[in-house]
């Protein structure tokens, strides 16, 4: 064996052990999956598995679910369930241990220089570790999104395609990710056009599921255009579409809706050169911005935020986005309890926790933006600027 | 003289008008009283004159082509151990309102059922407009008359359980009534009738191709509140006002008490009877309901329902509205010793229309029935919140169709209170803005670096923004002084107006 | 000798009687003509609550009144924000008292428009305006003419420019005053008689613009109003200072509708020795002078016909419609 092999070796032995390490720990945690199956911060009404049992449930007993507003998931995941449970129902915490773990894996694949930081931040994580015991329907996601990171970086753009429109047609919000395409496919537009296919296909093969009726778009995709369940959870939206009037209501849907989409365009304007850096920024914008989040959304991104090595240096809130996730994720189940089991505080605390924990999150799209421009910068006239200049921005 | 006038109605639509009054004693000093009061019309065509049947329910019905309509208002509990089966048709806290009636499609039916409601209100003085109607329920909730008509018909029911209902319900329906002054509706005594144990007035409107109908009731149940051992009631005493003068134009005003009947159509003299009949025991078992909920938090609950059998085989068919505002858990509804044969659901994609479970169930004698429904409780927008929104909300009463060998009816659970989360009401603005600013902090970085570049700044005098920003510091002082020393902006607003008055003056 | 007592029994009665025709042309020359057919009444109580019995009463008692000298049910739009007769703390189910040796004020004969939940801002101005959804029934339209004179009379708790309802909306003088603007421009009112009966009540009519509107409050802006009598059995206070002088002033002076107490007598019902505050009245958008104006014009309903010498051809939407 030469050297290299030796070196591998020893790295693989470490890593099966950090392996068998995660699946154990998700194991115990199924044990105490009663603490977090109805916790808000980790459901919410696209991902919570409860609420999927409640619409094959209802499919068993000959009912419609999507005849009032209430089951917001799409037919492909209602039957997959329906099948699942038919034929494997025990199996299920199996099947989900096995793709948190995959989705680690790939993470551990993609970094380039320190392999294990993506995967260590992934699968060591409590709140994934937490939302793997109560089934929650981020862990597929997290998978689709590993993937379509990987395919990325390898640059196969029929599969980020296909991928990135059969995810949309899940939570519309994806869709930003066209933006990214740009860079994979060399400039060609074939692959938004694949995206797109991809996407009404799989809105066909719902319609095709749900008994050939378009029944399921307004519990699925109206509900994310209109802002409509305003249930508690993590995300920015639903405080704002409990207080605001009712005159309004029309305009800030559409403003917030129009604001989102178009936010791919300035993006791509400043991050022209580096991929990863945009599909990153991408996806922590999708993650903080959708209506109907829960924390787990945000793991992967951060899990992913080692691909960025070449920007360490540069990077303006180094303690004060990370302390502020992990206080607010701290307090929110306190302010929570305050709220709706002792009453001693009102809605008010929670909402506070989750604004301050979107802040922080905003607060790192932000650095994202500065430290790409800044690295710009150095990259082009590196020699010729003092160590210690201010910036300011201009126009030319 | 009446007769004369009868006899002139006859080559008119034919009118009848009668009353009956039903007094019963359900326990020691507990008395019962039932109220009915009916007319009925013959339907010619073009024919406008009323003398006993009430112009306006002629028009209700003309109006929104009703078939069949129920109202009942009920106040307090029925106590189904100690005074027997519920008099039909039966009330729970609140407002019940059941409509049959022919319409072109579901969304006319909606819209003249609107329209139905608000007539409603202005008849009989009640708030019904925030009533939540389910449509077409599958299974049977009141025993309705058959139809046979070419048009669709289409049925509405709903229960608005925060209703109230007092002595001005009471004036609007003795307006109905042809007799008022006269007969039996002297002994409606409005206080009398709502300082009771239990109270359920109800109209009936019923049309068919002949005639149409139409029956007010009252059922109320007393307690006698100085109980001396073995004393009786007296007519008198217990509606505090005497029968002196006789309904002339009815066809049938009769007293049932003491197991017999008193016929007070030709009064002479004022007329008062004791009641000396004894309780009656109830030695039957009866079908009983009841719902309690479960659930110490804001953020779900649990709804029980229990349903006890008497003596006789039973199929029930119950009903249970949950309204909004409350999302059940489908997959964890369980049943414990029930025979199910048919569920249905109904939702709709209103956002606030309620649902509607229903369940069909066998149950044999003795037995007990049990339904466990958790749900998750919604937290809702700042206007669909009553103004007390810390009371909670109802869900109304489950209602059973029992349907037994021999006679069908319907009995009811009880509504329960639940307590609801609830936001900050005095947070709008403050909310609006926090979010628009944490969309602002997005917006700004993203815009200011696509579109302008950064580069190392040249040092720059910074006095202009220390200026800035000194003035800001004063104002925001000055703010906190008057927040501090409580100034009402309106004095300081009238004092302003009248220092440029004075300012006007001099000039 | 019969006739000697038949004079004298006939001389003093024709005296009598030319001088009570005198007196009463005299009385009428007091007063000028009114200009109204018709009288229409909003009695509206804002609060909630069973601690706030005598809002209720309040509006009951002004009810009661008005009943009394003649405007009738359909034109009467009665508000009540709480269930006090029915309520559960009620110790006297089915009856509301305004003092502690009154009479039931709910009667058999009570008649309430717009009861618990209904009694809402937008209910308010939409009675005021008109502008109702098209299924409202008549008796919950305030269906006024450019010939009636209309009471408007509001009570409950309230502050400096605005007037609670129902413990979580407020009514501000702006938007009082906007809707009887509304009115005004509608053609809804020939004259109206504002009163409101709350702490700092002067200010709701601060803003009011429109003319022909006399307005009165309880109390002037700086100043708390006082209730009146409290009932030890119900345990709640039962009546208000303003509306019980205004009741007894009303059950005293103006017993008939050709009373001749005029609308001066009544704003000076209630001084400050009686109320604990100040009344506040507004009268500068009042063209009449308050001492030749009856208060049977606001509070009682008087049949006054007018003589037209004109031709009115009706035609056939009269008859069909």
């Amino acid at each position: 064996m030469s050297g290299w092999q030796k070196i591998k070796q020893i790295e693989n032995d470490g890593f099966l052990f950090k392996i068998s390490f995660a699946i154990v720990l998700r194991s115990i945690a199924f044990q105490y999956s009663h603490l977090f199956a109805e916790r808000v911060e980790l459901n919410s009404p696209f991902y919570s598995f409860n609420h999927l049992n409640d619409g094959v449930a209802l499919l068993e007993d000959g009912f419609d679910p999507y005849s009032g507003n209430d089951f917001n998931l799409p037919p492909i995941s209602l039957y997959a369930l329906y099948f699942l449970q038919k034929y494997v129902p025990n199996l299920l915490p199996t099947l989900w241990i096995l793709m948190d773990i995959s989705t680690a894996l790939i993470l551990s694949k993609i970094s380039g220089t320190k392999t294990l930081m993506p995967f260590l931040f992934y699968a060591f994580n409590p709140i994934s570790i937490a939302s793997c015991s109560i089934l929650s329907l981020t862990i597929p996601q997290n998978l689709l999104i590993a993937m379509i990171f990987w395919a990325y970086r390898l640059d196969y753009s029929k599969t980020v395609a296909i991928l990135i429109g059969f995810w949309s047609s899940f939570t519309l919000y994806p869709l930003l990710l066209i933006f990214s395409l740009i860079f994979v496919a060399n400039h060609k537009i074939s692959a938004v056009f694949l995206a797109i296919l991809a996407f009404f296909a799989a809105n066909l093969v719902n319609f095709v599921l749900n008994e050939w009726s378009w029944s399921f778009l307004d519990s699925t995709y109206q509900v994310i255009l209109n802002f409509t369940n305003i249930q508690p959870n993590v995300g920015l939206h639903w405080y704002f579409f409990v207080q605001v009037f009712e005159h309004f209501r029309t305009f800030y849907t559409s403003a917030f809706t129009i604001l989102y989409f178009f936010m791919g365009i300035p993006l791509t304007l400043i991050i022209r050169n580096d991929k990863e850096m945009h599909f990153i920024s991408i996806l922590l914008l999708i993650t903080t911005f959708f209506p109907y989040p829960t924390l787990n959304s945000a793991t992967i991104c951060l899990a992913l935020l080692p691909v960025l090595e070449k920007y360490r240096n540069y990077f303006r809130y180094t303690l004060l986005v990370p302390t502020t996730l992990i206080t607010t994720i701290a307090l929110m189940p306190v302010m929570w309890h305050m709220w709706i089991v002792s009453s001693s505080g009102n809605a008010n605390f929670f909402f506070g926790a989750t604004l301050t924990y979107n802040v922080a999150l905003i607060y790192l799209i932000m650095d994202l933006i500065f430290v790409y421009s800044r690295r710009q910068i150095d990259v082009l006239h590196g020699d010729s600027i003092k160590k210690q200049a201010k910036f300011g921005y201009s126009f030319y | 003289m009446y007769r004369i006038f009868l006899l002139f109605t006859l080559c008119f639509a034919k009118e009848e008008y009668w009353e009956n009054l039903k007094l019963d004693r359900v326990s020691e000093n507990e008395l019962k009283a039932e109220f009915r009061f009916g007319a009925s019309r013959e339907n010619l065509k073009n024919e406008r004159d009323f003398e006993v049947f009430p112009r306006i329910l002629d028009e209700l019905i003309e109006e929104y082509d009703v078939k069949y309509l129920l109202v009942i208002m009920g106040q307090g509990r029925w106590k189904d151990d100690k005074w027997g089966r519920k008099t039909q048709p039966g009330a729970v806290h609140g407002a019940q309102v059941y409509a049959d009636f022919e319409a072109n499609s579901e969304e006319g039916a909606d819209k003249k059922l609107r329209f139905l409601i608000e007539a409603l209100n202005g008849i009989l003085c009640t708030s019904l407009s925030q009533i939540s109607l389910i449509t077409s329920p599958q299974l049977e909730i009141f025993k309705r008359p058959k139809y046979s008509t070419s048009q669709q018909i289409f049925r509405r029911y709903g229960i608005l359980s925060r209703e109230t209902t007092c002595t001005e319900n009471l004036t609007r329906l003795r307006k109905l009534l042809a007799c008022r002054q006269s007969g039996i509706s002297i002994l409606l005594h409005p206080s009398k009738l709502y300082d009771v144990l239990y109270h359920a007035s109800h109209l009936i409107v019923k049309k068919n191709e002949k005639i149409s109908e139409m029956e007010v009731g009252i059922t109320a149940v007393f307690k006698n509140k100085n109980p001396i051992q073995g004393s009786n009631w007296l007519l008198s005493s217990i509606f505090e006002s005497k029968l002196s003068s006789s309904c002339g134009i009815a066809t049938k005003s009769q007293i049932e008490a003491n197991n017999q009947i008193y016929d007070v159509k030709n009064l002479e003299t004022s007329f008062d009877i004791e009641i000396t009949s004894k309780p009656i025991s109830n030695e039957a078992k009866l079908v009983k309901g009841w719902t309690s909920q479960g659930g110490s938090d804001q953020q779900n609950g649990i709804l029980h329902i229990s349903l006890q059998n008497g003596d006789l085989d039973s199929k029930l068919e119950v009903s249970q509205i949950l309204p909004y505002f409350v999302q059940p858990r489908y997959a964890k509804i369980s049943f414990k010793n029930c025979q199910i044969t048919r569920k249905a659901l109904q939702t709709s994609k209103n956002e606030k229309s309620s649902a509607l479970l229903q369940y069909e169930i066998i149950i044999k004698s003795g037995e007990k029935c049990e339904i466990t429904i958790p749900f998750d409780k919604k937290i809702l927008r700042l206007d669909d919140y009553p103004p007390d929104a810390n009371h909670g909300m109802h869900i109304p009463a489950a209602v059973i169709f029992v349907s037994q060998k021999s006679d069908s009816y319907t009995i009811h659970t009880n509504p329960i209170l639940v307590a609801l989360p609830v936001p900050d009401f005095s947070m709008p603005f403050n909310v609006i803005c926090f979010v628009a600013t944490a969309f602002a902090l997005i917006f700004g970085p993203l815009q200011l670096y696509s579109t302008m570049w950064l580069a190392p700044s040249p040092p720059r005098s910074t006095f202009w923004r220390k200026i800035n920003r000194l003035i800001l510091l004063i104002l925001i002082v000055l703010c906190l002084y008057a927040h501090f020393m409580e100034i009402n902006l309106n004095e300081v607003r009238r004092g302003i107006e009248q220092y440029l008055e004075k300012l006007n003056e001099l000039r | 000798m019969r006739w000697s007592l038949f004079l004298l029994f006939f001389f003093p009665c024709t005296i009598v009687a030319v001088l009570n025709t005198g007196l009463q042309l005299r009385i009428d020359e007091l007063f000028d003509t009114p200009g109204h057919t018709n009288n229409w009444a909003v009695l509206v109580d804002t609060s909630k609550f069973w601690f706030n019995y005598r809002h209720v009463s309040n509006v009951l008692a002004l009810y009661h009144s008005i009943k009394r000298l003649g405007i009738p049910d359909s034109n009467i739009i009665m508000m009540l924000a709480e269930d006090v007769p029915c309520n559960p703390r009620n110790p006297r189910p089915g009856t509301v008292y305004a003092s502690r040796a009154g009479s039931n004020l709910y009667g058999s004969d009570v008649e309430v428009d717009y009861r618990g939940e209904e009694v809402t801002v937008e209910n308010f101005i939409r009675v005021l305006t008109g502008r109702h959804h098209p299924a409202t029934p008549r008796s919950k339209r305030l269906l006024s003419d450019h010939q009636s004179n209309v009471l408007v009379y509001l009570t409950g708790h309230g502050g400096d420019s605005f007037m609670k309802f129902q413990d979580t909306e407020e009514l501000t003088n702006v938007d009082l005053a906007y809707a009887i603007r509304t009115m005004y421009e509608d053609n809804r009112y020939h004259e109206m008689l504002v009163i409101a009966d709350s702490c700092r009540s002067a200010s709701m009519f601060e803003w009011i613009d429109s003319p022909n509107v006399l307005s009165l409050s309880s109390s002037l802006t700086h100043e708390e109003s006082y209730s009146y009598d409290i009932d030890e059995n119900i345990g709640v206070y039962v009546i208000d200072r303003y509306t019980h002088f205004t009741v007894q002033f009303l059950s005293k002076e103006v017993k008939a509708l050709n009373s001749s107490a005029n609308m001066q007598d009544y704003i000076e019902a209630c001084p400050a020795r009686k109320c604990l505050s100040t009344t506040g009245v507004r009268k500068d958008h009042y063209s009449k002078d308050p001492t030749r104006v009856r208060v049977t014009d606001f509070f009682g309903s008087a049949r006054i016909f007018q003589h037209l010498t004109e031709e009115i051809e009706l035609d056939d939407d009269f008859w069909s419609g």
